[in-house]
């Protein structure tokens, strides 16, 4: 899934390290989920949509519903 | 410290001294064996040395893997699927031609083990796709 949790976290000059305390997982998660090579669970993408104030579709880009419509 | 590094010290807490135990507890049956001062029922109750010891390490691996986030969780989970499978595979495969053949016969014994290896490699293997260092915990 496609998204611009990279884009939101360089926009705050945060590293992946400290994104990852924020959102409580580790910086390998973070790396993982900014190159979509990992989908997060709802909860998770819930506390990623909390932090920077966005609603969760704004973050993630759902490549799938596209195909679908 | 980060989440992966903090379960693993508390991993590696309990699994070092279960190991030795284990590793300890093989090696006096083992000498035990066929010694006529031992009788064979103090062979079965020191069976439960390295039992108990699989059972602290596994319920530390279990641990280990509630407390990690649910990406490295996911790799871990993973990782244990293929070790599981390949164990599976090889000794329902190999049980089959002991049944119906002359193949040389492998102690269950080796079944724990022969997890643990598939296990660790594969670890090793998803780890480092993902970017992270070292194999199973």
């Amino acid at each position: 899934m496609k998204n611009i949790l990279k884009v939101l976290r360089a926009e705050r000059d945060w590293s992946q390290a400290v994104l990852g305390e924020k959102l409580n997982v580790s910086r390998q998660t973070i790396n993982a989920l900014e190159k979509g090579r990992y989908d997060p669970s709802l909860p998770l993408a819930f506390k990623i949509s909390r932090l920077f104030e966005r609603a969760i579709e704004e973050i993630f880009e759902d490549d799938k519903g596209e195909e679908n419509a | 410290m980060d989440h992966h590094k903090q379960a693993a010290k508390r991993y590696f807490r309990l699994f070092i001294p279960a190991v030795i135990v284990y590793l300890v507890g093989v090696f006096v049956i083992s000498w035990a064996e066929g010694k006529p001062f031992f009788p064979t029922n103090a062979i079965y109750i020191l069976t439960l040395i390295p039992v108990l010891a699989i059972f602290v390490w596994m319920w530390a691996q279990w641990r280990y893997v509630k407390e990690l986030d649910e990406y490295l969780r996911a790799i871990q989970t993973e990782a244990m699927m293929i070790g599981l499978m390949i164990v599976t595979a090889f000794a329902s495969g190999w049980g089959l031609m002991e049944l119906m053949t002359d193949v040389p016969r492998i102690p269950i014994f080796f079944a724990g083990p022969g997890f643990y290896f598939a296990y660790g490699i594969a670890s090793f293997v998803l780890n480092k796709k993902a970017g992270l260092k070292g194999g199973c915990p």
